[in-house]
């Protein structure tokens, strides 16, 4: 399957709706789990994901946790913020309307 | 809100950040091992696995980096590091440093000192409520020379009535007194106000009351308000000073107020009053005669009135007054001035040319310090080509080069501040008296500090603009490969145009300060018309309570210098109502057979001065034709008058003046006869032409205060204690004031024109100084850089003055374009001068010229000194010296 980088403006998205459905999760988790869920089409680059997580966390929308991985190693634990879960239906009504505006501009004969 | 607590965490995240840094490394190690370890199970080889992990995290320093970044703290890391490795770089060329502070300080300091001066006089406020609205209204002819002449009490009833535009006006006037009562006779000095003066000028006493409205004009007119400094004094601060009566010329006075101690009453006229009374304008002679200019007026203009519509209302009014009465107010049209204007136009004119000095000084220390900043650049030439090849930003070098230069100045700025507070109080204490307006207090405040540090960066960041921008430009690949020296320096264009530049304006300095000090010699070799020397002064006050009557003051005066004259050691003694170089009070005069003046502007006003027998003698004014005043010329005898030479040329011209008669022109004035013409002298200052003068024996014109004039045959200093027994012998209440040698009073008429062309000279040698540096600097960087050029032309036969005249000519191509630009630039700015120069023009070509042979000498020597290193190089040492 051919990978795809993530469109611009989304990666906060993913990482806060990864974030409202499993409830805690580490760097690597987020991003395995917006692979797995994309059927592997969206790749994660470490790049822009730690900077990623590093804005939200000056936004408020995450706090980090230090906890402990089933394979016992320390790792570092995002969880939502009330902020963050105000934030990610922002997101995905803002979203929405981008993708229907674009899916209506495509179908334009 | 969210904003806030976005702030807050930003915040938390600063002041842990090591903490937030580790956290994110264990983080970023704990993916990677993930990903190493997936890599594993997909069927990957151990070393495989680590290689795909490591490609796909990339530059793990960057990917922190980048993380970092999002707490929006690295353009302030950045700085921090800026700083420390500029103070580290500052820190390591200790001589360098120590040069660029100090002249940045130099030039920082004196802008500091005369900035404070000009904010504190032209920028500040006036200390009294809506200070904007305060004026002062006086007379002018609007056909003479624009001079300014007080009022007089009809036209001041009249504006009061007819005006709508002034909340209040009020007349000033000085006034003089003695206080007896407490201790030795005081003469103090202080102003006679109308009672509103006070709140047209919106303050208050601290103790008492404010004067009523029926004191003065009309009633009860004894008494006193007076200054806090007075009450302290004179009073010991007694509280119930109000209330009480003092003794002032004789006669009681009711204090009914005190002042604060920081009111300032605004000095139009005399210095700092210590009381205030009531003014009286219901003797006749000033009730109504409209020809008596005797005060000035303070005013308050009405909220919502600007200064231009009530200036226009008093020329409406006194147009009309004139129409009404044509003898005494023709032409006398009424002027409206800010009172702020009126406090600083004669000082801000000067402070201007003081503030463009310092201005020019502080760009020739710029100049010198970028220079220098430039010639080390070069010398960094490498260190900035290995930073930019290991992959270090532009931009971001440039950052920190100017960080650097600005770090310097700031420096400098530190240093100028404490340069420019020593230099102010050395500034202050050395201003003529009364030169900067009392009203204003001077000091270092939140605005020159500002100021400062302004100029500081501003100056830092042009300076260092040029270097850091040049250096990032280099090729790096070329520089790398380059010899450490250069066999051209790149940057010697701007370098040479820099220092041209800093001639130029050193040369302006120069220009300014030989005018300055021509002015003032000029003005010290100016005739007198009389001689100073082992003469001093005093004045005598009889007060009207205790001589009433002409005779008597007349009886005491004569006694009194039959007593001085007796005295050992005296050569001569007399008295005049007036001395020279202070102005008095003048008036109108006709002429016998001549018509009469239209108005009283319509001729030129005469000065009159009470004179005793042997004043002349004294103060050795040359009496050309007649007698001098006699104790023959008694009351009863027609009146008669000595006049200067000016006065008999302008009245009689061609004719001999003696004999001849005029009268004053009030309309019972008797004619007096001239006896008698003496030579002129500076009447109103040096620096202004002898007006006509006429001198009246006191016999026939007594005056109740008069300047005793003594010549003694050696120190005249040693005749005061003697004269003032004389004269507490025959009154023990009577001061003698104003004690001065007249040597000392021809000084200080000369005092603002010394200290203007002193300041001016002091920031010119300064200048010159630098510009001398900085033009060595430049030329003998330049054979550093071209010892080995030098040495091969040796090698190959160049004679030692072949080589001497190579590097001359370079230095003085340099000097040539700098004269050459700085005579224009002092040409184009002399207009500027007008206000500090006396006989010279300000395009004295003399002055010029000599500015210029100095400027090109002092620089010529600061070329010779490194030409001369230059033609002893060795060329062997050269061509070794790598």
């Amino acid at each position: 399957m051919h990978q795809n980088e993530i469109p611009p403006g989304t990666l906060y998205l993913l990482i806060l709706k990864a974030l409202a459905r499993s409830g805690e999760l580490h760097g690597y988790d987020i991003s395995t789990w917006i692979e797995h869920v994309s059927d592997e089409v969206l790749q994660v680059e470490e790049g822009s994901l730690y900077p990623a997580l590093q804005r939200m966390l000056v936004k408020g929308w995450v706090t980090a946790k230090w906890g402990v991985t089933s394979g016992n190693r320390r790792a570092r634990y995002y969880r939502l913020t009330p902020l963050g879960r105000k934030q990610l239906e922002v997101e995905v009504s803002q979203f929405e309307r981008v993708v229907a505006a674009i899916t209506r501009a495509i179908q334009t004969a | 809100m969210s904003r806030f607590g976005e702030l807050a965490r930003r915040l938390v995240m600063l002041f842990h950040r090591e903490q937030f840094d580790a956290d994110l490394k264990e983080e970023l190690r704990l993916h990677h091992d993930l990903r190493e370890r997936e890599q594993i199970n997909a069927g990957a080889g151990t070393e495989d696995a680590s290689y795909a992990a490591r490609r796909r995290f990339g530059n793990d320093l960057v990917l922190r980096e980048e993380s970092r970044d999002m707490w929006g703290w690295n353009w302030l890391e950045n700085m921090l590091q800026d700083v420390r490795y500029g103070l580290r770089v500052l820190g390591k060329n200790p001589s360098f440093t120590a040069v660029a502070v100090l002249t940045l300080a130099l030039g920082i300091g004196a802008n500091t000192a005369i900035f404070s001066v000009v904010n504190a006089v032209m920028l500040k406020p006036l200390p009294y409520p809506d200070p904007d609205r305060l004026a002062v209204i006086w007379v002018t002819e609007p056909s003479g020379p624009g001079d300014l002449f007080p009022d007089t009490s009809p036209d001041f009833r009249d504006w009061r009535k007819q005006n709508h535009v002034f909340e209040g006006i009020s007349a000033v006037t000085s006034a003089g007194a003695t206080l007896t009562g407490s201790g030795e006779p005081l003469q103090l000095n202080g102003l006679s106000v109308s009672p509103n003066a006070f709140q047209v000028l919106g303050v208050q006493p601290q103790m008492g009351r404010n004067f009523s409205p029926d004191e003065g004009p009309t009633g009860h007119n004894h008494v006193v308000i007076l200054s806090y400094g007075l009450w302290q004094s004179a009073f010991g601060g007694q509280k119930n000073i109000v209330g009480s009566k003092v003794t002032m010329d004789g006669e009681a006075y009711d204090v009914v107020g005190i002042m604060p101690k920081d009111m300032r009453f605004p000095t139009v006229w005399g210095r700092n009053p210590q009381f205030w009374t009531p003014i009286t304008m219901d003797a006749p002679k000033w009730k109504t005669d409209r020809a008596n200019h005797w005060f000035w007026v303070l005013a308050r203009i009405k909220k919502g009135i600007t200064l231009d519509q009530a200036a226009a209302e008093m020329v409406t009014i006194s147009t009309r007054l004139a129409q009404q009465y044509p003898q005494s107010n023709t032409g006398v049209i009424a002027r409206v001035k800010s009172l702020h204007e009126q406090l600083t136009s004669n000082v801000s004119e000067v402070l201007w040319v003081l503030f463009a000095a310092v201005g020019f000084l502080l760009l020739i220390a710029c100049v010198n310090v970028a220079n220098l900043l430039l010639s080390r650049s070069v010398g960094r030439r490498r260190e900035v080509a290995v930073r930019l090849a290991v992959g270090a930003g532009a931009g971001r070098l440039v950052r920190q080069l100017l960080t650097e230069s600005v770090l310097l100045f700031l420096l400098g700025g530190v240093a100028g501040l404490a340069v420019g507070t020593a230099a102010l109080r050395r500034l202050l204490r050395a201003a003529p008296t009364g030169y900067i307006p009392a009203v204003v207090s001077i000091h270092l405040d939140g605005r020159v500090f500002g100021f400062t540090f302004l100029i500081a960066f501003v100056m830092g960041t042009l300076a260092g603009l040029i270097p850091a921008l040049q250096a990032t430009r280099v090729s790096f690949s070329k520089t790398l490969k380059e010899s450490g020296t250069a066999v051209a320096a790149p940057h010697s264009l701007a370098r040479g145009l820099l220092t041209a530049g800093e001639i130029a304006l050193a040369l302006v300095m120069l220009v300014g300060a030989g005018l300055a000090t021509r002015s003032l010699v000029r003005l010290l070799g100016v005739d007198l018309g009389f001689d100073p020397r082992q003469v001093v002064t005093g004045r005598v006050s009889l007060p009207d309570s205790r001589y009433p009557k002409e005779p008597e003051q007349r009886a005491f005066f004569q006694r009194l210098i039959d007593r001085v004259q007796a005295l050992p050691g005296v050569v001569s003694a007399g008295a005049a109502s007036e001395l020279p170089l202070d102005g008095g009070s003048n008036g109108a005069v006709v002429v016998e057979g001549q018509p009469a003046p239209k108005n009283m502007w319509s001729s030129p006003l005469v000065e009159s001065c009470t004179v005793t027998p042997n004043y002349f003698r004294a103060m050795r004014i040359p009496l050309l034709r007649g007698r001098d005043v006699g104790e023959i010329d008694t009351p009863d005898v027609p009146s008669v008058a000595v006049i200067n030479e000016t006065m008999a040329r302008h009245f009689w011209p061609n004719q001999d003046a003696l004999g001849k008669r005029f009268k004053h022109s009030d309309p019972d004035a008797k004619w007096i006869t001239v006896v008698g013409v003496v030579g002129d002298v500076r009447e109103l200052g040096l620096a202004e032409p002898p007006i006509p003068e006429a001198y009246y024996p006191e016999s026939q014109q007594t005056y109740p205060g008069l300047v005793l004039a003594v010549r003694s045959a050696n120190d005249p200093q040693a005749q005061v204690p003697a004269i003032r027994k004389a004269l507490h012998e025959m009154d023990k209440d009577l001061p003698w004031y104003e004690v001065q040698a007249l040597p000392a009073l021809v000084t200080d008429s000369s005092r603002e024109k010394r200290f203007v062309a002193l300041l001016l000279a002091l920031f010119a040698a300064v200048a010159l100084t630098l510009a001398s540096v900085g033009i060595y600097g430049v030329v003998s960087y330049s054979v550093s850089q071209r010892t080995r050029e030098i040495g091969i032309r040796m090698a190959f036969g160049a004679e030692v003055g072949t080589v001497l005249g190579m590097v001359l000519r370079e230095g003085l191509r340099l000097v040539m374009i700098g004269v050459g630009v700085g005579l224009l630039g002092a040409w184009a700015l002399s207009r500027y001068l007008s206000s500090i120069l006396y006989a010279v023009r300000g395009t004295d070509s003399a002055t010029y010229i000599l500015a210029a042979l100095l400027m090109a000498a002092v620089a010529l020597v600061a070329c010779l000194v490194p030409a001369r290193r230059a033609a002893k190089v060795d060329p062997m040492v050269a061509l070794r010296y790598e």
